[in-house]
């Protein structure tokens, strides 16, 4: 019992690594989820189909670190989207009667990795830190499943495993990582959608991509997360988008949950202390009325 | 491939032909979210941590009327006191429980404890909730200390100074009610976070309930006689139900789309439920009674607050399920403002 109050002696920091998905280079092959389930040993969640797209995972949880959305942009029967570009798909029935435009986003979601991260904010254990790469990592050895992290991750990344009630999500290989190899998602990629590196250079990368796409008529192009925004944090996985963010299940602007922390501790305090002003003021005169 | 190409003129299938036919954001068929698929993760709290609220904050809040009770009521409001420390340790004796059973791995309570996080609220909180355990049981000694002759023990007990004690254990009973609020603020769940009210909700709403559990001791020791201190009680109860009431309309005014999953449903009326049972026990007292009925109607009127209470408690934990399903609500809740402005438009996006 006594040797989880024993810290031991952190590694060296090493250059912080990070993922830079490109979502205009996914096809939605789901290799990502696959290696990632397989190196991480994560169970199987089923085929779930909704019947809605392609995507049979739906959310990132404690079995999946790796998902996959699959947004089907397609006009309403009878009407021509004006959307025309890299990803645009040609729609047309067998005959060629109701031929339409439409596309097909895809986008392989995982882990955040922000560089203040809200659930290592609000772990209350020190399960979850910044591992030497920078990366967010939950001990397991050390999580007891409180649940807090859960609530505080902006994106719902974290999730509680209903089999061993342990909180769990993408630990960006830190196996493979410590051994110098390539995270099993990003070695999957058969297109380069996911890159791994230091995040530096990652970003420079996406920035040159961004500026490409640009060029060649794709002005929609932006990045999610290579720069912090506001009073939220970069992330060290972060992501090229040519829609909204709500597009693709990722909150447009999400807030920092620690910053709400002092208003609440003072005006609770304030508020307190006028009622236990009320209360001493009524005790006093029933001290000496009665 | 020909038959369908020829749906569109050459000119058409150019781009540099088609500047209108530029890529922006439009409505799509798909709606504007993913599928309607939440993109937050439900809250792991339930009953547990509703009743561990509804206890923490009335011992903590007991104890802190209880301190006031000894520097400004004196001698006349010893019995209060007395009560208000039995009522806290006893509201305390479940709450270790309760945080424990929650717990995804209960065995691996003692974790909390291995690192020191004031920027954690539930770290933060266990460590108070401990130190507070620690004077709360020191004081329910030293009460009975004072009851039973207990050899040597109680002359220790009985040169403790009992002031220093309280005093000591102030800071802590009231960063109980304040920390449960803050606990639930500073997550991403949107019918939290969105206003710095919280801690006051739960700090007030304690110190309410609190009143009213001290009263309900003593009529259930003396069920014949209202005791003559109980109205300074009711003072606190009006003022703290007031504070607490006037604070939870504007957290829902402030909250705006984010605090639908309070106002709608089964939560809604849940809340509406808890206003009125609030209502009704802080009305109770103030009716015009027979003597001879005070006593019970004061006995139903600190019951009717302590449900409504609970009720309270049940909602705002259970109200983050239904805020984490609601992806409107959440999206409302992430709008780009001037401190957090997104992604998106930090990269100068065209909005259409």
């Amino acid at each position: 019992m006594l040797t989880f109050f024993k810290t031991a002696e952190a590694p060296p920091p090493q250059t912080p690594t990070g993922f830079f998905t490109d979502t205009t280079l996914c096809i939605g092959c789901k290799a990502c989820e696959v290696a990632c389930k397989q190196w991480n040993q994560l169970p199987s969640d089923g085929l779930n189909w909704r019947g809605t797209s392609y995507d049979n995972t739906h959310v990132l949880s404690a079995s999946t670190w790796r998902h996959v959305a699959f947004v089907e942009q397609l006009p309403a029967h009878g009407e021509r989207s004006g959307q025309r570009g890299i990803e645009s798909t040609w729609m047309g029935d067998a005959d060629g009667s109701t031929g339409q435009f439409g596309r097909w986003l895809m986008m392989s979601d995982v882990c955040k990795h922000c560089q203040q991260a809200p659930c290592e904010e609000a772990c209350p254990t020190g399960a979850i830190l910044y591992n030497e790469f920078h990366n967010v990592y939950v001990q397991q050895d050390i999580c007891n499943g409180c649940g807090y992290c859960v609530s505080a991750c902006p994106f719902g990344v974290l999730d509680r495993g209903e089999e061993d009630g342990r909180v769990h999500k993408c630990t960006l290989c830190y196996d493979r990582q410590k051994d110098g190899m390539t995270p099993a998602c990003a070695k999957a990629c058969p297109t380069e959608s996911i890159q791994f590196g230091p995040v530096e250079e990652l970003r420079e990368r996406a920035r040159r991509r961004v500026e490409e796409l640009h060029r060649r008529g794709d002005s929609t192009a932006y990045l999610y997360g290579d720069q912090p925004a506001g009073e939220y944090s970069a992330l060290n996985a972060f992501f090229l988008l040519t829609d909204t963010p709500q597009t693709y299940n990722l909150p447009q602007a999400p807030r920092r949950p620690n910053a709400r922390l002092l208003p609440n501790y003072l005006l609770g305090l304030a508020g307190t202390a006028l009622m236990l002003g009320v209360a001493a003021l009524s005790m006093h005169r029933a001290g000496r009325a009665a | 491939m020909s038959a369908q190409r020829a749906m569109f003129s050459e000119s058409e299938l150019r781009r540099e032909d088609q500047p209108q036919l530029q890529l922006v954001p439009k409505p799509q068929a798909a709606g504007p979210d993913y599928y309607g698929i939440p993109f937050l993760k439900r809250p792991t709290w339930k009953w547990q941590i509703a009743s561990y609220f509804f206890f923490g904050g009335i011992s903590g809040a007991s104890f802190a009327l209880a301190t006031v009770a000894r520097w400004a009521g004196g001698e006349r409001t010893a019995e209060m006191r007395r009560l208000a420390h039995e009522v806290s340790f006893l509201t305390l004796l479940p709450c270790p429980a309760l945080l424990i059973w929650d717990l995804g791995k209960p065995a691996r309570f003692y974790h909390m404890l291995r690192v020191w996080k004031p920027g954690s609220p539930m770290n933060l909180g266990t460590w108070i909730l401990t130190t507070f355990g620690g004077i709360v049981s020191l004081t329910a000694a030293q009460s009975l200390g004072e009851q039973i002759d207990i050899p040597g023990v109680s002359r220790l007990l009985r040169a403790l100074p009992a002031r220093a004690v309280e005093a000591a254990g102030l800071p802590a009973s009231i960063g109980i009610t304040i920390y449960e609020g803050a606990l639930l603020a500073s997550t991403s769940v949107p019918v939290w976070n969105q206003t710095p009210l919280m801690g006051l909700i739960f700090g007030a709403s304690s110190l309410a309930s609190a009143a009213e559990s001290i009263k309900l001791a003593a009529l259930l020791r003396s069920p014949e006689a209202v005791p003559e201190w109980a109205p300074s009680l009711d003072w606190v109860t009006r003022a703290a139900r007031g504070l607490e009431w006037g604070t939870i309309v504007l957290h829902l005014r402030q909250s705006g789309l984010a605090g639908r999953p309070l106002r709608r449903g089964l939560r809604g009326a849940q809340l509406f439920g808890s206003l009125g049972l609030t209502l009704a026990a802080a009305a109770l007292p103030m009716l015009p009674a027979p003597p001879e009925h005070k006593p019970r109607r004061a006995l139903w009127g600190a019951l009717l607050g302590l449900a409504g209470t609970f009720l309270l408690r049940w909602v705002l934990v259970h109200a983050g399920q239904q805020a984490a399903d609601d992806q409107q609500a959440a999206h409302a809740a992430t709008r780009p403002t001037e401190r957090a402005p997104g992604w998106q438009r930090a990269r100068g996006w065209t909005e259409r």
